[in-house]
């Protein structure tokens, strides 16, 4: 049996976990739910070592595990998936796993072997890998997700513990790994899965652990809760929130035009090709496409950090600052987490050029912008003066979402901006997005997701992204089905 | 003429060789020593002392290891345990043994302006190799130092890139967050890896003093340290780069005594300044960081 007993943990003045009492039996699969910033990321680093709980302990079978070792807890049998994958960049994808359990550890390192043990286990989940030797830098978020998942199970865990695993992953990647959940919890492992999918989580778990703002606030089982009950529990009142829906658009005039935009990356394989559309003010076009078919690189493009092969990107309000980007990975791209939120909100131009004059800047303006949004954005977090890495992901996001918005842009490109975030934040962020195509005067906004749900909702017009090409859907195509294939590359 | 130029230019690129693999090993692992100049000063000085007083060339190199250790102990705890800015560490390490060694110096041997002298490490020729023509002489006919060194290029590029432990060591440069829930140990891994780069920055040391000059005098290493730390930038993190970099370099050093020798007009300070100025034309070219540790300099601290 897996039990935290009493964890208490504070990062600065944020209490993360309040005298957190939590237990899985084997053979179970547990879900522990809650908002973003319950605490259910830090629960997770404590159970595995990565973090030192302040006051209590965490106990496997009988015996305490000594805090803060990731050592002692891999030792004991507890491996853990992080939410934003613990890879190796610069290091191919055999490396990275050699580092897991792959590698037996006696004579000289083989990573064929390594290799040839993970492709055994990929061809049993059904995860498709990269090809050999290729280095982490270049995979897809999804891809990454695998080889992490593929990591953890190389330690042969008693214990898998897994952050948002299922948020990444292709509905056909989902059966399987669900199956294999089923199958560790045959083998009377413990399965603890974090996760703000409710419907998942009543779907797959035996218990239910809801956490909410560092507490435990109830235990209970698929047969004795709904998504309503469990939505009421992490929320800690029943959300009203009208789902978003996308209005009729009135496309105003054009603001952003691409013209085959065409992109070869460095081995001169096509990762762009010929792209051609347009985005006018006050409309939502959706970018729908499965992880790794050229949207990150899209979007490089677009931000101006990558330059394109061939083609041209047309904004037709020429000056600096008209368009704001949201890249999909916050942590490394968007936001610089050793710096405080006001500092943050201010690395976007127009944002800085409000609260500096004459190349002089005023930390107090910034300070009182950053409360305003703050508020505005219901970003939770003790105040301007906290460091945007002490901020859980939901409200990271949230204050990437409103420096975007704060910067008043002609275009938003989205990537990818809901993924691990709750209800509450996944129905405000969409709030923002649409206030802002829509508000007068509005903007134009490129929303590139894999969730077909969330462009279904949102989206005015729908694009299908697959192979670096670009396909316009007609108006009327609302079918999850057909632009699932679409999406997956089948020509009509 | 010719055999004289490329035999001092592999004699001098040694020591920089030697200290730019023990920093490769370094910075693989996430950390940047800025202080190689000083565990390279106090290797110098120890080697020297310990076998002018000993007679004994053997115990002075036993002696340049045991202190390049030690300043690397030094680095090591304020860097690796206690996170202290590694720049600014590295720069007071070097500043440091600067000074000790200078005091050391006069305290022990006084200021005669006298030079003490010892006997160079002994030339071991390669038999029938070092008979071959120009090849011989230039690259079989040095002592075990030299010959140690450039065997040490291929070792730490397959220690580095294929085995178990050069995984884990770059792990930690990459990502020793990753690596630490990983249960690797990231202080333990950066601690052997400044305790090797401290053993070969202070043989490198030695090699001034026993090989080289066979003397001391203040401030030997003449920035060697720093030309070391550049061949890691130039070499591109490849042991074989350090390699070539560091020939050039010590190629640069003996055409400026080569230059000097002829007695040209120029003033020789100018030659004197010509490694210098090389380090910094291939830097401006080198300077990238594509091939750097993604997490080089930062010091790791868990939350």
């Amino acid at each position: 049996m897996l039990s935290a007993n009493a964890i208490t943990r504070r990062f600065g003045r944020t209490l993360a976990l309040d005298a957190v009492d939590f237990e899985a039996l084997p053979g179970e699969i547990h879900a522990l739910v809650g908002e973003n910033g319950a605490g259910k990321t830090t629960l997770m680093n404590v159970l595995a070592g990565s973090l030192a709980a302040d006051h209590g302990e965490a106990v496997l079978d009988g015996r305490s595990l000594p805090a803060g070792s990731p050592r002692a807890a891999l030792a004991a049998g507890i491996a853990a998936v992080h939410q934003s994958p613990m890879l190796f960049e610069r290091m191919t994808w055999e490396e990275n796993l050699a580092l897991g359990g792959f590698d037996t550890g006696a004579g000289a390192l083989d990573l064929d072997a390594v290799a040839t043990r993970a492709r055994a286990l990929a061809a049993k989940l059904g995860f498709e890998m990269p090809p050999a030797g290729a280095t982490v830098e270049h995979r897809s978020v999804a891809e990454r997700v695998r080889l992490e998942v593929l990591r953890a199970l190389s330690f042969n865990p008693r214990v898998l513990i897994l952050d948002e695993p299922t948020s990444v992953l292709a509905p056909s990647e989902l059966a399987a790994f669900l199956d294999l959940l089923r199958s560790l919890r045959a083998d009377g492992r413990i399965v603890v899965m974090i996760t703000h999918k409710l419907a998942e989580a009543i779907a797959v778990a035996d218990r239910i652990t809801v956490l909410r703002r560092g507490r435990v606030v109830a235990r209970t089982t698929p047969a004795q809760t709904s998504e309503e009950k469990l939505a009421g529990l992490m929320i800690g009142e029943i959300v009203t929130q009208p789902a978003a829906s996308a209005p009729p658009s009135h496309p105003g005039d054009p603001v952003l035009q691409i013209e085959n935009l065409t992109l070869d990356d460095h081995t001169g394989r096509r990762i762009l090709d010929r792209l051609s559309f347009r985005v006018a003010a006050g409309e939502i076009v959706g970018i729908a496409g499965v992880d790794g078919n050229g949207q990150t690189e899209l979007v490089e493009v677009l931000a101006g950090v990558r330059r394109p092969t061939s083609g041209k990107v047309t904004l037709h309000d020429g000056s600096s600052g008209a368009m704001a980007v949201i890249p999909q990975n916050r942590d490394l791209d968007g936001l610089i987490l050793d710096m405080r939120l006001w500092e943050n909100l201010i690395l976007a131009r127009p944002l800085r050029e409000q609260v500096t004059s004459h190349g002089w800047l005023n930390a107090s303006r910034a300070i009182d912008l950053c409360r305003q949004l703050i508020d505005r954005f219901r970003i939770r977090a003790p105040g301007p003066e906290t460091l945007a890495g002490a901020l859980s992901g939901g409200n990271r996001q949230r204050l990437e979402v409103a420096r975007a918005i704060a910067s008043r842009p002609r275009v938003i490109v989205a990537h990818n901006i809901c993924r691990g975030l709750d209800l509450a934040a996944t129905a405000e962020v969409h709030r923002a997005i649409l206030d802002f195509a829509f508000a007068a005067g509005g903007g134009a906004v490129i929303l590139i997701s894999s969730d077909l749900d969330e462009l279904l909702a949102i989206c005015g017009r729908l694009l299908i992204i697959s192979r670096g090409k670009i396909r316009e859907t007609s108006p009327g195509e609302r079918d999850p089905e057909r632009l699932g294939l679409l999406m997956a590359g089948a020509r009509d | 003429m010719l055999e004289a130029f490329l035999t001092s230019a592999i004699t001098m690129a040694t020591p920089i060789l030697l200290a730019a693999l023990g920093e490769l090993l370094v910075e693989e692992s996430g950390v940047i020593n800025i202080g190689i100049e000083g565990a390279m000063l106090a290797g110098a000085f120890v080697a020297l002392a310990i076998a002018y007083f000993s007679g004994s060339t053997a115990l002075g190199l036993a002696g340049a290891i045991a202190a390049g250790v030690a300043i690397n102990a030094i680095f090591a705890t304020l860097v690796v345990n206690l996170a202290v800015n590694q720049v600014v560490t590295g720069t007071a390490v070097s500043i440091l043994a600067l000074g000790l060694t200078g005091v050391f110096y006069r305290k022990l041997f006084g200021v005669t302006g006298k030079a003490f002298m010892v006997a160079p490490i002994a030339k071991i020729p390669l038999g029938p190799l070092a008979r071959i023509p120009l090849l011989g002489p230039v690259l079989f006919d040095h002592n075990g130092l030299v010959y140690f060194t450039f065997i040490l290029v291929p070792t730490l590029w397959y220690v580095i890139a294929h085995t178990r432990y050069g995984l884990r060591l770059r792990a930690c440069g990459e990502r020793p967050e990753a690596a630490d829930a990983l249960g690797l140990g990231v202080i333990a891994i950066r601690w052997q890896a400044l305790i090797v780069s401290g053993a070969l920055t202070g043989l490198a040391g030695a090699f001034l003093t026993l090989a080289y000059a066979n003397t001391f005098v203040e401030n030997i290493s003449a920035g060697r340290g720093f030309v070391a730390l550049s061949v890691v930038i130039v070499g591109r993190w490849n042991s074989w780069g350090l390699a070539a970099a560091s020939v050039l370099f010590g190629a640069a050093m003996a055409l400026q005594f080569g230059l000097q020798a002829l007695g040209t007009v120029v003033p020789y300070q100018l030659f004197l300044a010509l490694p210098y100025a090389l380090t910094l034309v291939v830097l401006a070219g080198f300077g990238g960081q594509a091939a750097a540790p993604s997490a080089l300099g930062e010091p790791y601290r868990r939350q």
